[in-house]
Protein backbone atom coordinates (compact mmCIF):
# COMPACT_ATOMS: atom_id res chain seq x y z
CA UNK A 1 0.00 0.00 0.00
CA UNK A 2 2.75 2.49 0.75
CA UNK A 3 4.27 1.44 -2.17
CA UNK A 4 1.80 2.50 -4.48
CA UNK A 5 2.79 6.33 -3.25
CA UNK A 6 6.19 5.93 -3.01
CA UNK A 7 6.72 7.32 0.08
CA UNK A 8 10.17 5.97 0.18
CA UNK A 9 10.97 8.56 -2.69
CA UNK A 10 8.93 11.23 -1.07
CA UNK A 11 10.85 11.26 1.70
CA UNK A 12 14.24 11.85 0.18
CA UNK A 13 12.71 14.24 -2.54
CA UNK A 14 10.28 16.81 -0.41
CA UNK A 15 13.30 17.41 2.29
CA UNK A 16 15.91 18.21 -0.61
CA UNK A 17 13.65 20.06 -2.72
CA UNK A 18 13.02 22.39 0.56
CA UNK A 19 16.20 23.07 0.99
CA UNK A 20 16.84 24.08 -2.73
CA UNK A 21 13.88 25.91 -2.50
CA UNK A 22 14.87 28.05 0.51
CA UNK A 23 16.50 31.29 -0.59
CA UNK A 24 13.53 31.49 -2.82
CA UNK A 25 11.18 31.34 0.54
CA UNK A 26 13.88 33.29 2.06
CA UNK A 27 13.60 36.03 -0.61
CA UNK A 28 9.85 36.53 -0.11
CA UNK A 29 9.74 36.29 3.60
CA UNK A 30 12.70 39.23 3.53
CA UNK A 31 10.93 41.50 1.12
CA UNK A 32 7.67 41.43 3.30
CA UNK A 33 9.81 42.70 6.42
CA UNK A 34 9.73 46.13 8.13
CA UNK A 35 13.36 48.03 8.45
CA UNK A 36 13.73 46.72 11.87
CA UNK A 37 12.76 42.65 11.77
CA UNK A 38 15.41 42.59 8.21
CA UNK A 39 18.34 42.42 10.94
CA UNK A 40 16.33 40.81 13.87
CA UNK A 41 17.90 37.85 15.75
CA UNK A 42 16.98 35.65 16.14
CA UNK A 43 15.90 35.77 12.29
CA UNK A 44 11.73 35.38 11.64
CA UNK A 45 10.52 32.80 8.89
CA UNK A 46 7.54 34.27 8.89
CA UNK A 47 7.78 37.89 9.25
CA UNK A 48 5.74 38.72 12.78
CA UNK A 49 4.52 41.76 11.28
CA UNK A 50 4.07 41.24 7.51
CA UNK A 51 4.56 44.58 5.46
CA UNK A 52 4.39 45.72 1.84
CA UNK A 53 6.56 48.94 2.44
CA UNK A 54 9.68 47.12 0.58
CA UNK A 55 7.78 47.30 -2.56
CA UNK A 56 5.97 50.54 -1.63
CA UNK A 57 9.14 52.12 -1.18
CA UNK A 58 10.73 49.93 -4.12
CA UNK A 59 8.25 51.71 -6.56
CA UNK A 60 7.84 55.20 -5.35
CA UNK A 61 11.31 56.27 -4.36
CA UNK A 62 13.51 54.12 -6.34
CA UNK A 63 13.74 54.16 -10.47
CA UNK A 64 12.71 50.24 -9.88
CA UNK A 65 10.09 51.25 -12.39
CA UNK A 66 12.66 52.84 -14.89
CA UNK A 67 15.06 50.00 -14.39
CA UNK A 68 12.30 47.49 -15.56
CA UNK A 69 11.22 49.70 -18.31
CA UNK A 70 14.72 49.30 -19.75
CA UNK A 71 15.59 46.24 -19.46
CA UNK A 72 11.44 45.22 -21.22
CA UNK A 73 13.01 47.55 -23.77
CA UNK A 74 16.46 46.04 -24.02
CA UNK A 75 14.89 42.53 -23.90
CA UNK A 76 11.96 43.12 -26.70
CA UNK A 77 14.32 44.46 -29.07
CA UNK A 78 16.82 41.20 -28.55
CA UNK A 79 14.44 38.94 -29.12
CA UNK A 80 13.04 41.19 -32.96
CA UNK A 81 16.59 41.32 -33.60
CA UNK A 82 17.76 38.16 -33.17
CA UNK A 83 14.33 35.98 -34.55
CA UNK A 84 13.95 38.65 -37.87
CA UNK A 85 17.93 37.47 -38.35
CA UNK A 86 18.19 34.34 -36.73
CA UNK A 87 14.91 32.67 -38.23
CA UNK A 88 15.41 32.63 -41.98
CA UNK A 89 19.27 31.62 -41.39
CA UNK A 90 18.51 28.87 -39.20
CA UNK A 91 15.85 27.16 -41.88
CA UNK A 92 18.68 28.15 -44.67
CA UNK A 93 20.74 26.26 -42.34
CA UNK A 94 18.74 23.15 -42.10
CA UNK A 95 17.38 23.24 -45.98
CA UNK A 96 20.10 24.10 -48.62
CA UNK A 97 23.00 21.90 -49.04
CA UNK A 98 24.76 25.17 -49.44
CA UNK A 99 24.39 26.17 -46.05
CA UNK A 100 24.02 22.56 -44.52
CA UNK A 101 27.81 22.25 -44.20
CA UNK A 102 29.44 20.83 -40.79
CA UNK A 103 31.45 23.96 -41.08
CA UNK A 104 28.82 26.18 -40.90
CA UNK A 105 26.99 24.49 -37.82
CA UNK A 106 30.39 24.28 -36.27
CA UNK A 107 30.99 27.85 -36.77
CA UNK A 108 27.56 29.04 -35.46
CA UNK A 109 28.16 26.98 -32.46
CA UNK A 110 32.11 28.08 -31.79
CA UNK A 111 30.77 32.00 -31.98
CA UNK A 112 28.33 30.71 -28.86
CA UNK A 113 31.02 29.54 -26.97
CA UNK A 114 32.99 32.75 -26.96
CA UNK A 115 34.06 33.83 -23.79
CA UNK A 116 31.30 36.55 -22.69
CA UNK A 117 34.56 38.36 -21.18
CA UNK A 118 36.44 38.22 -24.78
CA UNK A 119 33.48 39.58 -26.58
CA UNK A 120 32.54 42.38 -24.21
CA UNK A 121 36.13 44.29 -23.99
CA UNK A 122 36.10 44.59 -27.66
CA UNK A 123 32.57 45.57 -27.73
CA UNK A 124 33.57 48.41 -25.40
CA UNK A 125 36.23 49.39 -27.09
CA UNK A 126 34.17 49.58 -30.60
CA UNK A 127 31.58 51.04 -28.72
CA UNK A 128 32.89 54.08 -27.32
CA UNK A 129 34.88 54.69 -31.34
CA UNK A 130 31.01 54.70 -32.61
CA UNK A 131 29.24 56.35 -30.04
CA UNK A 132 27.41 52.98 -29.43
CA UNK A 133 28.36 52.66 -24.96
CA UNK A 134 25.44 53.69 -22.71
CA UNK A 135 23.46 53.36 -25.20
CA UNK A 136 20.08 50.91 -25.72
CA UNK A 137 21.26 50.08 -29.28
CA UNK A 138 24.58 49.09 -28.23
CA UNK A 139 23.25 46.84 -25.01
CA UNK A 140 20.86 45.25 -27.61
CA UNK A 141 23.60 44.16 -30.16
CA UNK A 142 25.84 43.10 -27.19
CA UNK A 143 22.87 41.03 -26.13
CA UNK A 144 22.70 39.99 -29.72
CA UNK A 145 25.67 38.03 -29.52
CA UNK A 146 24.86 35.30 -27.30
CA UNK A 147 20.87 35.56 -28.10
CA UNK A 148 21.59 35.15 -32.39
CA UNK A 149 23.43 32.44 -32.00
CA UNK A 150 21.57 30.33 -29.78
CA UNK A 151 18.39 31.22 -31.92
CA UNK A 152 20.20 30.16 -34.85
CA UNK A 153 20.73 26.44 -32.98
CA UNK A 154 17.22 26.03 -31.82
CA UNK A 155 15.57 27.15 -34.59
CA UNK A 156 17.83 24.72 -36.83
CA UNK A 157 16.68 21.77 -34.97
CA UNK A 158 13.07 22.95 -34.99
CA UNK A 159 13.10 23.08 -39.33
CA UNK A 160 14.82 20.07 -39.48
CA UNK A 161 11.88 18.59 -37.79
CA UNK A 162 9.52 20.21 -40.25
CA UNK A 163 8.41 17.58 -43.02
CA UNK A 164 10.01 18.48 -46.51
CA UNK A 165 6.92 17.10 -48.49
CA UNK A 166 4.51 19.77 -47.57
CA UNK A 167 7.13 22.40 -48.48
CA UNK A 168 7.64 20.33 -51.98
CA UNK A 169 3.94 19.97 -52.71
CA UNK A 170 3.84 24.38 -52.41
CA UNK A 171 6.52 24.86 -54.91
CA UNK A 172 5.23 22.08 -56.91
CA UNK A 173 2.51 24.51 -57.06
CA UNK A 174 4.31 27.48 -58.17
CA UNK A 175 4.64 29.27 -54.66
CA UNK A 176 7.85 30.79 -54.57
CA UNK A 177 10.64 30.32 -51.62
CA UNK A 178 9.92 33.61 -49.86
CA UNK A 179 6.17 33.21 -49.60
CA UNK A 180 7.12 29.54 -48.74
CA UNK A 181 9.03 30.38 -45.43
CA UNK A 182 6.78 33.12 -44.89
CA UNK A 183 3.52 31.47 -45.19
CA UNK A 184 3.86 27.88 -44.79
CA UNK A 185 6.56 26.89 -43.03
CA UNK A 186 6.69 29.46 -40.00
CA UNK A 187 3.56 28.95 -39.04
CA UNK A 188 4.26 25.13 -38.40
CA UNK A 189 7.44 26.22 -36.52
CA UNK A 190 5.39 29.01 -34.87
CA UNK A 191 6.09 27.05 -31.16
CA UNK A 192 9.18 26.86 -31.48
CA UNK A 193 9.61 30.66 -32.59
CA UNK A 194 7.66 31.71 -29.46
CA UNK A 195 9.63 29.05 -27.63
CA UNK A 196 12.82 30.31 -29.21
CA UNK A 197 11.67 34.60 -28.06
CA UNK A 198 10.93 33.38 -24.49
CA UNK A 199 14.38 31.83 -23.84
CA UNK A 200 16.15 34.75 -26.00
CA UNK A 201 14.04 36.82 -23.67
CA UNK A 202 14.79 35.95 -20.53
CA UNK A 203 18.68 35.52 -21.70
CA UNK A 204 18.61 38.82 -22.46
CA UNK A 205 16.58 40.04 -18.90
CA UNK A 206 18.64 38.27 -16.86
CA UNK A 207 22.17 39.47 -18.32
CA UNK A 208 24.34 41.52 -15.91
CA UNK A 209 27.71 41.66 -17.47
CA UNK A 210 26.73 43.14 -20.54
CA UNK A 211 24.97 45.43 -18.41
CA UNK A 212 27.96 46.20 -16.52
CA UNK A 213 30.15 46.83 -19.20
CA UNK A 214 28.32 48.83 -21.19
CA UNK A 215 25.95 51.25 -19.36
CA UNK A 216 27.22 54.63 -17.41
CA UNK A 217 24.15 56.36 -16.63
CA UNK A 218 21.48 56.10 -14.20
CA UNK A 219 18.13 56.77 -16.62
CA UNK A 220 19.79 53.44 -18.93
CA UNK A 221 20.73 51.00 -16.02
CA UNK A 222 18.85 47.28 -16.48
CA UNK A 223 17.19 45.57 -13.50
CA UNK A 224 20.55 43.57 -12.95
CA UNK A 225 22.53 46.36 -12.71
CA UNK A 226 19.95 48.55 -10.64
CA UNK A 227 19.12 45.47 -8.34
CA UNK A 228 23.07 45.15 -7.62
CA UNK A 229 22.62 48.88 -6.46
CA UNK A 230 20.89 47.93 -3.37
CA UNK A 231 23.57 45.84 -2.15
CA UNK A 232 26.67 47.64 -3.25
CA UNK A 233 26.04 51.24 -1.60
CA UNK A 234 27.16 51.87 1.34
CA UNK A 235 23.95 51.19 3.29
CA UNK A 236 22.49 47.47 2.63
CA UNK A 237 18.89 47.64 2.18
CA UNK A 238 17.94 43.44 2.31
CA UNK A 239 14.45 44.71 2.20
CA UNK A 240 14.75 46.79 -1.22
CA UNK A 241 16.83 44.20 -2.62
CA UNK A 242 14.22 40.98 -1.87
CA UNK A 243 10.99 43.33 -3.06
CA UNK A 244 12.97 43.75 -6.46
CA UNK A 245 14.07 40.07 -6.61
CA UNK A 246 10.77 38.89 -5.95
CA UNK A 247 9.39 41.56 -8.79
CA UNK A 248 12.34 40.68 -11.61
CA UNK A 249 11.41 36.70 -11.02
CA UNK A 250 7.81 36.52 -10.73
CA UNK A 251 7.84 37.39 -14.88
CA UNK A 252 10.66 35.33 -15.59
CA UNK A 253 8.88 31.75 -13.74
CA UNK A 254 5.46 32.90 -15.68
CA UNK A 255 7.34 32.81 -19.11
CA UNK A 256 8.97 29.58 -17.97
CA UNK A 257 5.22 28.60 -17.89
CA UNK A 258 4.82 28.70 -21.49
CA UNK A 259 8.05 27.00 -23.06
CA UNK A 260 8.06 24.01 -20.48
CA UNK A 261 7.20 21.88 -23.37
CA UNK A 262 10.60 22.54 -25.25
CA UNK A 263 12.25 23.11 -21.77
CA UNK A 264 14.96 20.41 -22.53
CA UNK A 265 15.02 21.49 -25.95
CA UNK A 266 16.29 25.08 -25.18
CA UNK A 267 18.27 24.41 -22.16
CA UNK A 268 20.25 21.80 -23.91
CA UNK A 269 21.28 24.56 -26.14
CA UNK A 270 21.71 27.19 -23.49
CA UNK A 271 19.00 29.02 -22.71
CA UNK A 272 20.55 29.75 -19.67
CA UNK A 273 24.09 29.72 -18.97
CA UNK B 1 27.64 17.84 -37.10
CA UNK B 2 24.71 15.96 -38.11
CA UNK B 3 23.67 13.56 -40.77
CA UNK B 4 22.81 16.22 -43.56
CA UNK B 5 19.43 17.56 -43.81
CA UNK B 6 17.25 16.27 -46.61
CA UNK B 7 17.37 18.99 -48.90
CA UNK B 8 14.53 19.97 -51.49
CA UNK B 9 15.10 18.89 -54.77
CA UNK B 10 13.31 21.09 -56.89
CA UNK B 11 10.22 19.95 -59.25
CA UNK B 12 11.98 17.50 -61.90
CA UNK B 13 10.44 19.01 -65.25
CA UNK B 14 12.27 22.49 -64.98
CA UNK B 15 15.68 23.78 -65.99
CA UNK B 16 18.03 22.40 -63.09
CA UNK B 17 20.79 24.30 -63.41
CA UNK B 18 19.18 28.00 -63.23
CA UNK B 19 16.78 26.53 -60.49
CA UNK B 20 19.90 25.64 -58.22
CA UNK B 21 21.49 28.92 -58.74
CA UNK B 22 18.20 30.74 -57.36
CA UNK B 23 17.95 28.34 -54.45
CA UNK B 24 21.64 29.20 -54.02
CA UNK B 25 21.02 33.14 -54.10
CA UNK B 26 17.79 32.44 -51.54
CA UNK B 27 19.72 30.49 -49.42
CA UNK B 28 22.52 33.00 -48.90
CA UNK B 29 19.78 35.90 -48.59
CA UNK B 30 18.63 34.04 -45.91
CA UNK B 31 21.63 33.62 -43.77
CA UNK B 32 23.24 37.33 -45.00
CA UNK B 33 21.53 39.12 -42.03
CA UNK B 34 22.47 36.86 -39.52
CA UNK B 35 26.05 36.59 -40.98
CA UNK B 36 26.72 40.10 -41.07
CA UNK B 37 25.90 40.22 -37.21
CA UNK B 38 27.74 37.16 -36.26
CA UNK B 39 30.90 38.41 -37.91
CA UNK B 40 30.29 41.57 -36.94
CA UNK B 41 29.41 41.32 -33.15
CA UNK B 42 31.15 38.26 -32.32
CA UNK B 43 34.66 37.15 -35.11
CA UNK B 44 35.22 41.11 -36.09
CA UNK B 45 35.71 41.73 -31.62
CA UNK B 46 37.59 38.58 -31.24
CA UNK B 47 39.89 39.32 -34.03
CA UNK B 48 40.05 43.07 -32.83
CA UNK B 49 41.21 41.84 -29.39
CA UNK B 50 43.44 39.85 -30.84
CA UNK B 51 45.20 42.80 -32.37
CA UNK B 52 44.96 44.93 -29.10
CA UNK B 53 46.55 41.67 -27.24
CA UNK B 54 49.96 42.81 -29.20
CA UNK B 55 49.62 46.82 -27.65
CA UNK B 56 50.06 48.60 -25.02
CA UNK B 57 47.20 50.54 -24.51
CA UNK B 58 44.90 52.67 -22.32
CA UNK B 59 41.38 51.68 -22.01
CA UNK B 60 40.55 55.27 -23.29
CA UNK B 61 43.82 56.01 -25.56
CA UNK B 62 42.48 55.91 -29.69
CA UNK B 63 45.53 53.76 -30.36
CA UNK B 64 48.72 51.63 -28.38
CA UNK B 65 51.90 51.02 -28.91
CA UNK B 66 52.73 47.30 -30.77
CA UNK B 67 54.77 45.54 -27.69
CA UNK B 68 54.47 41.87 -29.49
CA UNK B 69 54.14 38.95 -27.31
CA UNK B 70 55.07 40.83 -23.81
CA UNK B 71 52.07 41.22 -23.02
CA UNK B 72 51.34 37.14 -23.12
CA UNK B 73 54.62 36.48 -21.95
CA UNK B 74 54.39 38.84 -18.80
CA UNK B 75 51.30 37.10 -18.18
CA UNK B 76 52.68 33.72 -18.31
CA UNK B 77 55.02 35.18 -15.98
CA UNK B 78 53.08 36.40 -13.81
CA UNK B 79 51.50 34.06 -10.79
CA UNK B 80 48.31 36.30 -10.50
CA UNK B 81 47.62 34.52 -14.09
CA UNK B 82 48.16 31.06 -12.96
CA UNK B 83 46.47 31.29 -9.77
CA UNK B 84 43.62 32.73 -11.35
CA UNK B 85 43.31 29.93 -13.75
CA UNK B 86 44.30 27.13 -10.95
CA UNK B 87 41.02 29.05 -8.99
CA UNK B 88 39.11 28.88 -11.79
CA UNK B 89 39.88 25.09 -12.49
CA UNK B 90 38.43 24.35 -9.01
CA UNK B 91 36.01 26.77 -8.98
CA UNK B 92 34.39 24.84 -12.33
CA UNK B 93 36.01 21.68 -11.42
CA UNK B 94 34.05 21.85 -7.80
CA UNK B 95 30.61 23.13 -9.19
CA UNK B 96 30.80 20.74 -11.82
CA UNK B 97 31.32 17.63 -10.03
CA UNK B 98 28.75 18.60 -7.03
CA UNK B 99 26.25 19.73 -10.36
CA UNK B 100 26.54 16.06 -11.60
CA UNK B 101 26.21 14.27 -8.47
CA UNK B 102 23.44 16.43 -7.04
CA UNK B 103 21.50 16.34 -10.80
CA UNK B 104 21.76 12.78 -11.84
CA UNK B 105 20.76 11.99 -7.93
CA UNK B 106 17.94 13.92 -8.00
CA UNK B 107 16.79 12.61 -11.41
CA UNK B 108 17.01 8.89 -10.79
CA UNK B 109 14.62 10.17 -7.99
CA UNK B 110 11.94 11.78 -10.23
CA UNK B 111 12.04 9.13 -12.61
CA UNK B 112 10.75 6.57 -10.35
CA UNK B 113 6.34 6.87 -9.81
CA UNK B 114 5.61 8.61 -6.99
CA UNK B 115 3.02 10.88 -5.39
CA UNK B 116 3.28 14.70 -6.27
CA UNK B 117 6.14 14.14 -9.14
CA UNK B 118 5.15 15.97 -11.79
CA UNK B 119 5.08 18.93 -8.96
CA UNK B 120 8.30 18.47 -7.21
CA UNK B 121 10.10 18.11 -11.18
CA UNK B 122 8.72 21.73 -11.95
CA UNK B 123 9.80 22.87 -7.96
CA UNK B 124 12.93 21.56 -8.12
CA UNK B 125 14.00 23.30 -11.59
CA UNK B 126 13.33 26.42 -9.88
CA UNK B 127 17.15 27.67 -8.67
CA UNK B 128 18.06 27.82 -12.31
CA UNK B 129 15.20 29.54 -13.68
CA UNK B 130 15.51 33.11 -11.55
CA UNK B 131 17.77 35.54 -12.30
CA UNK B 132 21.52 34.70 -11.29
CA UNK B 133 21.50 38.75 -9.95
CA UNK B 134 18.21 37.36 -7.69
CA UNK B 135 19.96 33.64 -6.65
CA UNK B 136 23.23 35.04 -5.58
CA UNK B 137 22.69 38.42 -3.79
CA UNK B 138 19.51 35.73 -1.85
CA UNK B 139 22.10 33.29 -1.21
CA UNK B 140 24.62 36.20 0.27
CA UNK B 141 21.77 37.58 2.34
CA UNK B 142 21.58 33.81 4.05
CA UNK B 143 25.37 33.92 4.34
CA UNK B 144 25.97 37.24 5.45
CA UNK B 145 28.35 36.97 8.67
CA UNK B 146 26.28 39.32 11.03
CA UNK B 147 22.83 38.92 10.00
CA UNK B 148 22.55 35.41 7.92
CA UNK B 149 20.06 32.83 8.75
CA UNK B 150 22.74 30.04 8.06
CA UNK B 151 25.35 31.34 11.04
CA UNK B 152 22.48 31.78 12.94
CA UNK B 153 21.34 28.58 12.77
CA UNK B 154 24.66 26.79 12.72
CA UNK B 155 25.03 28.11 16.15
CA UNK B 156 22.06 28.29 17.13
CA UNK B 157 22.40 24.45 16.68
CA UNK B 158 25.88 24.00 18.14
CA UNK B 159 27.91 23.31 14.71
CA UNK B 160 30.18 26.54 15.16
CA UNK B 161 30.66 28.60 17.93
CA UNK B 162 31.25 31.62 16.42
CA UNK B 163 29.65 33.25 12.84
CA UNK B 164 31.76 31.80 9.90
CA UNK B 165 33.02 34.56 7.60
CA UNK B 166 31.71 32.87 4.24
CA UNK B 167 32.97 35.50 1.73
CA UNK B 168 36.02 36.54 4.31
CA UNK B 169 38.06 33.50 4.70
CA UNK B 170 39.90 31.76 1.78
CA UNK B 171 38.47 28.29 1.42
CA UNK B 172 35.79 29.06 2.82
CA UNK B 173 34.84 31.61 0.22
CA UNK B 174 35.82 29.05 -2.54
CA UNK B 175 33.43 26.75 -0.70
CA UNK B 176 30.65 29.24 -0.50
CA UNK B 177 30.77 30.12 -4.14
CA UNK B 178 31.20 26.50 -5.66
CA UNK B 179 27.77 26.08 -3.50
CA UNK B 180 26.42 28.67 -5.08
CA UNK B 181 26.96 27.16 -8.41
CA UNK B 182 25.86 23.99 -7.61
CA UNK B 183 22.68 25.18 -6.45
CA UNK B 184 22.16 27.55 -9.23
CA UNK B 185 22.92 24.79 -12.10
CA UNK B 186 22.37 21.24 -10.60
CA UNK B 187 18.31 21.46 -12.75
CA UNK B 188 20.55 21.44 -16.07
CA UNK B 189 22.04 18.37 -15.46
CA UNK B 190 18.84 16.88 -13.60
CA UNK B 191 16.71 17.94 -16.86
CA UNK B 192 18.98 16.91 -19.48
CA UNK B 193 19.49 13.15 -17.50
CA UNK B 194 15.93 13.17 -16.60
CA UNK B 195 15.22 13.24 -20.75
CA UNK B 196 17.63 10.73 -21.31
CA UNK B 197 15.75 8.06 -18.62
CA UNK B 198 13.09 8.47 -19.81
CA UNK B 199 14.14 7.12 -23.24
CA UNK B 200 15.68 3.73 -22.03
CA UNK B 201 13.92 0.83 -22.57
CA UNK B 202 12.29 -0.77 -19.68
CA UNK B 203 13.44 -4.58 -21.20
CA UNK B 204 16.70 -3.07 -19.76
CA UNK B 205 15.92 -3.24 -15.97
CA UNK B 206 13.79 -6.34 -16.31
CA UNK B 207 16.62 -8.23 -17.97
CA UNK B 208 18.81 -7.03 -15.57
CA UNK B 209 16.24 -8.26 -12.81
CA UNK B 210 15.95 -11.93 -14.17
CA UNK B 211 19.62 -12.05 -13.96
CA UNK B 212 19.34 -11.06 -10.08
CA UNK B 213 20.31 -7.94 -10.03
CA UNK B 214 19.07 -5.47 -7.27
CA UNK B 215 18.58 -1.87 -7.23
CA UNK B 216 22.12 -0.55 -7.03
CA UNK B 217 23.27 -3.01 -9.85
CA UNK B 218 20.83 -1.87 -12.07
CA UNK B 219 21.77 1.65 -11.34
CA UNK B 220 25.78 0.79 -11.80
CA UNK B 221 25.02 -1.69 -14.86
CA UNK B 222 22.03 -0.36 -17.32
CA UNK B 223 21.24 3.07 -15.77
CA UNK B 224 25.08 4.65 -16.04
CA UNK B 225 26.49 3.07 -19.08
CA UNK B 226 23.55 4.28 -20.54
CA UNK B 227 23.77 7.79 -18.96
CA UNK B 228 27.43 7.86 -20.50
CA UNK B 229 26.28 10.23 -23.83
CA UNK B 230 24.09 12.33 -22.40
CA UNK B 231 26.51 12.44 -19.02
CA UNK B 232 30.23 13.09 -21.71
CA UNK B 233 28.00 16.42 -23.63
CA UNK B 234 26.66 17.75 -20.18
CA UNK B 235 29.93 17.64 -18.95
CA UNK B 236 31.77 19.42 -21.47
CA UNK B 237 28.99 22.31 -22.21
CA UNK B 238 29.06 22.96 -18.59
CA UNK B 239 32.94 23.19 -17.57
CA UNK B 240 32.55 26.08 -20.41
CA UNK B 241 30.08 27.61 -19.08
CA UNK B 242 31.74 27.65 -15.37
CA UNK B 243 34.85 28.72 -16.52
CA UNK B 244 33.50 31.62 -17.74
CA UNK B 245 31.41 32.53 -15.22
CA UNK B 246 32.00 36.23 -13.75
CA UNK B 247 28.71 37.31 -12.26
CA UNK B 248 28.84 34.40 -9.02
CA UNK B 249 32.16 35.82 -8.13
CA UNK B 250 32.17 39.44 -9.12
CA UNK B 251 28.44 39.67 -7.29
CA UNK B 252 29.87 37.64 -4.15
CA UNK B 253 34.01 38.26 -3.50
CA UNK B 254 35.10 40.24 -6.40
CA UNK B 255 37.83 37.70 -6.65
CA UNK B 256 39.00 38.21 -2.53
CA UNK B 257 39.71 37.55 -0.29
CA UNK B 258 43.49 38.45 -1.16
CA UNK B 259 42.71 37.04 -4.89
CA UNK B 260 41.92 33.23 -3.30
CA UNK B 261 38.40 33.66 -5.44
CA UNK B 262 39.83 35.67 -8.83
CA UNK B 263 39.17 33.58 -11.91
CA UNK B 264 40.00 34.45 -15.55
CA UNK B 265 37.07 36.41 -16.57
CA UNK B 266 37.26 38.48 -12.96
CA UNK B 267 40.83 39.04 -13.70
CA UNK B 268 40.00 39.84 -17.31
CA UNK B 269 37.30 42.65 -15.91
CA UNK B 270 39.59 44.14 -13.71
CA UNK B 271 42.62 44.59 -15.91
CA UNK B 272 40.23 46.42 -18.17
CA UNK B 273 37.88 48.68 -16.68
CA UNK B 274 39.55 48.98 -13.34
CA UNK B 275 43.22 49.15 -14.70
CA UNK B 276 42.41 50.20 -17.90
CA UNK B 277 45.13 48.14 -19.53
CA UNK B 278 42.94 46.93 -22.41
CA UNK B 279 45.77 44.99 -23.86
CA UNK B 280 46.55 43.09 -21.23
CA UNK B 281 42.96 42.24 -20.68
CA UNK B 282 42.92 41.32 -24.15
CA UNK B 283 45.38 38.59 -23.91
CA UNK B 284 43.91 37.20 -21.14
CA UNK B 285 40.99 36.85 -23.09
CA UNK B 286 42.93 34.93 -25.89
CA UNK B 287 44.20 33.11 -23.61
CA UNK B 288 41.07 31.84 -22.51
CA UNK B 289 39.32 31.17 -25.28
CA UNK B 290 42.66 29.00 -26.39
CA UNK B 291 41.77 26.97 -23.26
CA UNK B 292 38.21 27.01 -24.17
CA UNK B 293 39.05 26.01 -28.18
CA UNK B 294 40.78 22.52 -26.70
CA UNK B 295 37.62 22.10 -24.54
CA UNK B 296 35.69 22.91 -28.20
CA UNK B 297 37.56 20.55 -29.89
CA UNK B 298 36.89 17.95 -27.44
CA UNK B 299 33.01 18.31 -27.29
CA UNK B 300 32.70 18.06 -31.29
CA UNK B 301 34.87 14.79 -30.83
CA UNK B 302 32.48 13.55 -27.97
CA UNK B 303 29.41 14.75 -30.37
CA UNK B 304 30.21 12.93 -32.82
CA UNK B 305 30.72 9.84 -31.44
CA UNK B 306 27.29 9.97 -29.75
CA UNK B 307 25.80 10.66 -32.75
CA UNK B 308 27.26 7.86 -34.40
CA UNK B 309 25.66 5.53 -30.62
CA UNK B 310 22.37 6.63 -31.61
Amino acid sequence: MTNRYGIGTLAIVAPVAILMLFPLIWIVSVSLKGDAEQFATPPTLIPLVPVLSNYVRLIAETNFLRYIGNSLLVATATVVLSLLAGCPAAYAMARFKTLARPGVTSLVLLSYMFPPILIGIPLFVIFSKVGLTDSYLGLILAHTTFALPFVMWMMRDFFLAVPVEVEEAALVDGCSRLRLLWIIVMPIARPGVVAAGIFTFILSWNDYMYALILLKSESRKTISIGISLFVDSSTIEPGLMMAGSVLITVPVLIAFIFVQRFLVQGLAVGAVK
Amino acid sequence: MRAAPPSMKPPASAGTGRIEARVRRFALACFAPSLVLVVGLIFYPFLYTVMLSFQRRQLFEKSGSFIGVENYAKLLASAEFWTSLVNGLVFSGGSLFLQVVLGVALAVLLNRSFTGRGFFRGLLLFPYLIPSVVGIFAIRWMLNDLYGIVNYWLMALGVVKQALPWFGQPQLAMASLIAINTWMFYPFVMLCVLARLQSIPPDLYEAARMDGAGEWAQFWHVTLPQLRGTLAVVVIVRTMWMFNKFDTVWLTTQGGPFSSTQTLPVLAYVEAFSLYEIGRASAIGILMSAILLAVFVLYQRLFLKIQKWQ
